[in-house]
């Protein structure tokens, strides 16, 4: 086989763009259209008649009667409508050496370029026009059309609608100043831009009226809605750089009903542009066909029109239907009969054959491309083109020129050395190696849009050009690009072929290859049967796979009875009709599902339904590891592991998500099977693992958690950088020091006391703080703030959950109403602190933790706590000190309880006889301050000497505890009691030395009365004395 | 929940729990007041778990690891099992499925049996049903007590509303602290199947002649993937037959080889 020739013959045979190829290729690959419904008027609802295509150009084309016909050819883009005119072409081609035909004349304009300049150029070359003037001004456009570029056409289209806007005389749905602000509007340059851009649509009306297309073919040239609400994109800029007028517009036009309204005005000028730009005047089209229907008929002749596409005609459309439905005879008696033959989109038809156009039409033949769409009818169609490759030119040219009798194509093949499937064709049996009817079938159904031409173009030309290419060891087989396969993905029938397939041992690419053959060309499975050379692995020959390179391959062999552990057949489920609906839209929800895992693990897509996945992949997680006796404590899962630390590879999230998840699912096979499985559990009513494979997607799952649970624990407990037992020992230690810092603790603590008071939701203080100046009070101020304060209620709640037993899924954590501890580990945590005498600084990483997070929480209070609390202290101590020194100055070395009593009591002597003997007043709480010395005078000798002791003693733990009941408040509360005596003391001496001396001047009889007041005042400042003065107490 | 004879499963005594009070009492001996005290914090909530206490000294003593000697408990001599999570489960399980006739290992061995029929059951209520009309006398609360347990033992793993049958992790208890078998040397499967039914008393029933049942055969294949043993099929060698897939290779076993 010389495969260059096929290669090209298959370009020559399936045109990528434009279903065109030599009429000799045309017949040997035509496929007889033969069940065509014809309907005998232009009415949609009229009744049907099925015909052959024989039978229509029988009965509607060959016309000895001189019947006028207008027949519309219906159906949708690519459904063959095309093809069946081109086929009335040749049939009338073929018969015309008939009289009948002889009168003929056939105008055919085919939709080449699909464009208006395409078709005029084809009503040139056919002498459809005579009229000298006209035939200059189109063959002037067609010049024109080759010699502008395309930015220049597409201006002259843009520019022609604004014209049509601003000298539109009548008032429309937009008054004047409307139309002006819509003039305005269009000019901006950058709703311009946009309009002109290369998929926008004024693009649209540029293609139709002279570049060839093959990407929008039957495309009408329109405006639609979307072109303007779309502008939504560009509002910036509008609202930038536009001006009020255009502003003011884009406002209206980017909302649906603003750019209804203005699309439907345009499109009431897009005819007329498209006449302007080329070059037609009113009438031209009408007064073409119109004389050559009087030529014609002067002549002795008829008209035959075919007109494989009416869109090419945008512009003039309208006039050519009119002229073209006029009945000869009668008023029009000086016009020859003329059959028409107009392929028209269903779309077309709706929109520009109103009532009084339908009536005007004859026939209907509607191409439906479902005609086409049974197995061996795809495989016909195939095996028509496979041979046409196989054929040379000249084979198919000899062909055609002896008669073109489809009985007598000639048939050539590539013969593989094993059976394959071939079909009839005409009553003889054509092969369709290396295709199958159901990878044909398969590939059809595949297809975006199902027409025979995409399965023409997208399934037998690129499928046997890579057949070809194979040949010629240019390229693989199959072809499995996108454009070949489609998107959806290629799956197995059977989940454990799946899983038996992806242990083959053959690269990515051939086995992506193999599960394309297996799965499209084969039936779904690897099932084998058969011995040696006739050994058949998913009803495809061993030998066949083994051409493609697929050698050593071994499928899945039937052993006969395989009642245990079988689950193959499938389970009869009882259905409820009243369900019915309610199943199939679970069905439907249930395969995209699947489509969606294949699709995100064969072609590397975005998993769309992850949410789902997330949830089922946590289900499943939760509670098949048993987390407690992993070490992990149930209270550290149920915060911290949920759907939002799992993440799944190829999803739209952050690539930090990767390394902070707790749960990475990766995209390789385990992943895979991990998604597959629990999608097929969680698509039953309530989900349970009674389905098909069941058994075998638990296994599956089961390894997938295996392989991972190490990893899943290990992330869980924090692990490098913490564990649950380093995250109990932070949680404690920071309620340790928020116990102290808000009073609760004591200098005598036991460490029965300590624990309880660590675990007891709420503890009692009875130390309040006056002074929020200082640096406690600011601490407290600090701690007491909503946020701080809500974290450190947090860290407790930790505190009692943490350590404690839980029992049931860990998902399910309430309030905790049981507690029977994993005491051990409290008592571990308490020891190591209690070593560290309470100072957590040498547990907490050096690095600052900045996230805020469950395990490192504590940790991270901790390192913003601990350096204020350990400042507090020191500022506590200094002040402590003072206090004492200041107290000893006072009371002396020795601050114990009896000098402290003593003192209080001589202060209060001092007080009485003050106020009784000498009559001097002081203020009245002064006295009880006095009192309370005295009563609390073994406390305050207490702390005096705790005092002492920490100011040489330094003991985090005592200091936080001592410091905790504020001790320096009592002291400073004595001081400034003994000080206030002093104070009036000192005030009474002064006074009576003051009294004495101006005694001592005064000169009086009475020298008995002076002497006792000068021994009076002499007495008084003795007693005085003893508490003012410095150190006098 | 382990004891000889007629019993129920609480649900309270979780493996968890009994691990925590052993260990408490490995280092405190204590009487029982004392216990509750200090492990449930009686002196900061109250009396209000006292129940849970019981039943999980109960099991504690059930499974030889706690004994009270004239109203003082201590551990056993099995203290050392109390080392580590992995060393309690395997002692657990040997004491579990050392008595034949405990209400715990008769329902173990009835749901490796009816592991497929287990699996269409909807809830634990099913479940139970299912049980009951093989022999048991089962209530809901005593399958709610048994899945701790048995998940924890690794019989399966429990997922939502059902226990996925595999004895992977059971296998591979058994197989860390064995001595008798030949490490790296095809032993046959008769042999094999022999000496595993031994260590795991409960699987026997899931037998069907050479055939293997589910979670027995899916803890194997776990095993062969985890490359903790290597599963062989040997040509004209004598078989048993493990529950099949059509995706493996080797559903018919001749040989076991153990690997590490």
């Amino acid at each position: 086989m010389e495969w260059n020739s096929v290669s090209e013959r298959l370009k020559e045979i399936i045109q990528v763009d434009v279903m065109v190829n030599e009429k000799w290729d045309f017949m040997a690959t035509h496929m007889p259209f033969n069940r065509l419904a014809v309907q005998f008027s232009g009415r949609t609802t009229a009744t049907a008649k099925e015909m052959s295509e024989e039978e229509i150009y029988q009965q509607l084309v060959y016309n000895p009667n001189d019947e006028h016909r207008m027949i519309i050819v219906r159906g949708r883009n690519g459904a063959g409508k095309s093809h069946l005119i081109r086929w009335i072409r040749s049939r009338l081609h073929s018969n015309r050496r008939d009289e009948t035909l002889k009168a003929e004349k056939v105008v055919f304009i085919r939709r080449i370029d699909n464009s208006v300049r395409g078709a005029m150029r084809q009503l040139i070359d056919q002498g459809v026009v005579s009229d000298p003037a006209l035939k200059e001004r189109l063959q002037s456009f067609i010049q024109s059309c080759d010699m502008k570029n395309e930015g220049e056409l597409k201006s002259s289209i843009y520019y022609n609608f604004i014209i049509k806007i601003e000298n539109e005389e009548e008032e429309s749905s937009y008054k004047t100043a409307e139309r002006k602000r819509l003039a305005s509007f269009l000019r901006d340059d950058t709703i311009m831009n946009f309009l002109m851009r290369e998929d926008g649509p004024v693009t649209r009306f540029y293609e139709l009226i002279a570049r060839p297309s093959g990407r929008i073919q039957g495309m009408e040239a329109t405006f639609k809605a979307d072109d303007f609400t779309a502008m939504r994109s560009i509002m910036q800029d509008i609202q930038r750089k536009g001006n009020p007028n255009t502003k003011r517009f884009f406002a209206e036009v980017k909302e649906a009903n603003g750019a209804a309204k203005l699309v439907a005005y345009l499109n009431r000028f897009a005819r007329a542009v498209i006449q302007t730009c080329a070059n037609l005047s009113l009438g031209d089209a009408e007064g073409m066909i119109h004389q050559l229907r009087l030529d014609l008929k002067r002549e002795g002749k008829a008209l035959t029109v075919l007109i494989e596409d009416m869109t090419t005609f945008t512009g003039m459309d309208s006039e050519l239907i009119k002229v073209l439905s006029i009945q000869h005879g009668g008023e029009y008696q000086d016009l020859c009969r003329v059959t028409s033959l107009i392929g028209i989109t269903d779309e077309y038809y709706s929109a520009h054959f109103r009532d009084n156009f339908q009536d005007r039409v004859t026939h209907q033949i509607t191409v439906d491309s479902a005609t086409f769409e049974s197995e061996e009818t795809l495989a016909q169609m195939a095996a028509r083109y496979i041979n046409a490759a196989y054929l040379t030119q000249q084979e198919t040219i000899n062909w055609y020129n002896q008669g073109a009798e489809a009985a007598k194509l000639p048939y050539r093949t590539w013969q593989p050395d094993f059976t394959w499937e071939s079909v009839d064709v005409e009553g003889a049996l054509f092969s369709i190696f290396p295709l199958t009817k159901k990878a044909l079938f398969g590939l059809y159904n595949r297809l975006p849009e199902k027409a025979p031409r995409f399965f023409i173009r997208d399934v037998i030309r690129i499928q046997m050009s890579a057949w070809a290419n194979f040949q010629l060891g240019n390229a693989t087989f199959p072809n499995i690009s996108l454009s070949a396969l489609g998107e959806s993905p290629v799956q197995f029938l059977e989940m454990q072929h799946t899983a038996r397939f992806d242990m083959l041992n053959f690269s990515n690419e051939e086995k992506n290859r193999l599960r394309v053959l297996l799965c499209i060309w084969g039936d779904g499975t690897l099932h084998e049967v058969g011995n040696d050379e006739n050994r058949v692995i998913g009803t495809l020959p061993v030998k066949y796979l083994q051409l493609f390179g697929f050698n050593d391959l071994s499928g899945i062999q039937s052993q006969g009875n395989t009642l245990h552990g079988d689950q193959t057949s499938p389970r009869k489920e009882q259905k409820d009709p009243q369900v019915t609906a309610e199943v199939s839209e679970r069905t439907r929800m249930y395969q995209n599902d699947l489509n969606d895992v294949e699709n995100w693990y064969q072609n590397n897509m975005v998993l769309a339904n992850s949410a789902d996945a997330r949830k089922r992949i946590y289900d499943f997680v939760i509670d098949a590891i048993n987390w407690q006796m992993e070490g992990v404590p149930a209270y550290l899962v149920g915060i911290r592991l949920n759907t939002r630390s799992i993440f799944i590879e190829g999803q739209r999230q952050r690539s930090g998500d990767k390394e902070q998840a707790l749960i990475v699912i990766e995209r390789n096979q385990e992943g895979y099977w991990l998604l597959l499985a629990l999608t097929h559990w969680g698509h039953n009513n309530s989900p349970k693992w009674d389905f098909k494979d069941s058994a075998f997607m638990q296994y599956k799952l089961i390894l997938w958690l295996e392989s991972h649970k190490a990893t899943i624990i290990s992330r869980l407990k924090g692990e490098p950088d913490t564990s649950p037992m380093i995250i109990l020992q932070h949680s404690m230690a920071l309620e340790f020091l928020r116990l102290g810092i808000t009073g609760c603790l004591t200098y005598t603590e036991k460490d029965e006391t300590v624990l309880k008071k660590l675990f007891m939701r709420s503890v009692s203080s009875n130390v309040s703080r006056n002074d929020s100046e200082d640096a406690w009070g600011r601490l407290l101020k600090n701690i007491n703030q909503k946020h701080r304060s809500d974290s450190l209620t947090k860290n407790k709640d930790m505190l009692i959950a943490l350590p404690n037993t839980h029992m049931g899924s860990v998902s399910r954590q309430g309030e905790i109403r049981k507690y029977l501890y994993h005491r051990d580990q409290i008592d571990d945590a308490f020891k190591v602190l209690k070593r560290l005498d309470w100072d957590p600084a040498s547990l907490l990483p050096e690095k600052i933790i900045e996230k805020d997070e469950l395990f490192t929480s504590a940790a991270r209070q901790l390192q913003a706590l601990l350096p204020g609390v350990k400042d507090v202290l020191v500022d506590e101590r200094r002040k402590a000190t003072e206090m004492l020194e200041q107290l000893k100055n006072e009371l002396g070395e020795d601050l114990g309880r009896d000098i402290i009593v003593n003192a209080s009591r001589k202060m209060a002597d001092f007080l009485n006889a003050f106020n009784i003997n000498y009559g001097g007043y002081y203020p009245a709480p002064l006295r009880e301050h006095v009192v309370k010395i005295e009563e609390n005078a073994t406390l305050l000798a207490r702390i005096c000497k705790r005092a002492a002791d920490l100011v040489n003693d330094e003991k985090f733990s005592l200091e936080l505890a001592f410091f905790s009941s504020n001790p320096c408040q009592m002291m400073k509360e004595a001081l400034d009691t003994i000080r206030e005596v002093e104070k009036i003391a000192n005030s009474a001496v002064e006074k009576a030395e003051r009294d004495l001396e101006n005694l001592r001047s005064t000169t009086t009889t009475d020298n008995t009365l002076l002497d006792k007041l000068k021994d009076g005042l002499i007495e008084l400042i003795e007693q005085m004395k003893k508490f003012g003065g410095d150190n006098n107490a | 929940m382990f004891k000889s004879g007629k019993d129920t499963m609480r649900e309270f005594p979780t493996p968890e729990r009994v691990f925590a009070l052993c260990r408490y009492v490995r280092r405190n001996p204590c009487n029982r007041e004392d216990l509750y005290q200090e492990l449930c914090l009686g002196s900061v909530f109250g009396d209000g778990s006292k129940d849970i206490f019981g039943y999980t000294l109960t099991v504690a003593q059930e499974l030889e690891l706690v004994k009270e000697i004239e109203g003082r408990y201590s551990v056993t001599d099995a203290a050392k099992e109390l080392e580590e999570h992995i060393s309690f489960r395997c002692y657990s399980a040997k004491i579990a499925f050392s008595r034949a006739d405990s209400i715990y290992f008769k329902t173990t061995s009835l749901y490796l049996k009816l592991a497929e029929d287990v699996m269409k059951c909807p809830n634990w209520g099913s479940v139970a049903v299912l049980f009951n009309q093989n022999g048991m006398e089962l209530s809901d609360n005593d399958m709610l007590g048994w899945r701790f347990w048995t998940s924890f033992l690794g019989v399966g793993y429990l997922h939502q509303q059902m226990l996925i049958p595999n004895c992977y992790i059971r296998f591979l208890d058994v197989l860390e602290i064995q001595e008798s078998l030949r490490l790296s040397e095809s032993i046959p499967i008769e042999e094999f199947m022999l000496w595993l039914e031994a260590q795991c008393p409960e699987i026997k029933e899931s037998r069907d002649g050479n055939k293997i049942g589910l979670a027995v055969s899916n803890g194997l294949r776990t095993l062969d993937a985890q490359k903790v043993i290597e599963l062989r099929s040997e040509p004209d060698a004598y078989k048993w037959k493990m529950y099949k897939f059509e995706s493996e290779i080797i559903n018919d076993l001749s040989h076991v080889r153990i690997l590490r």
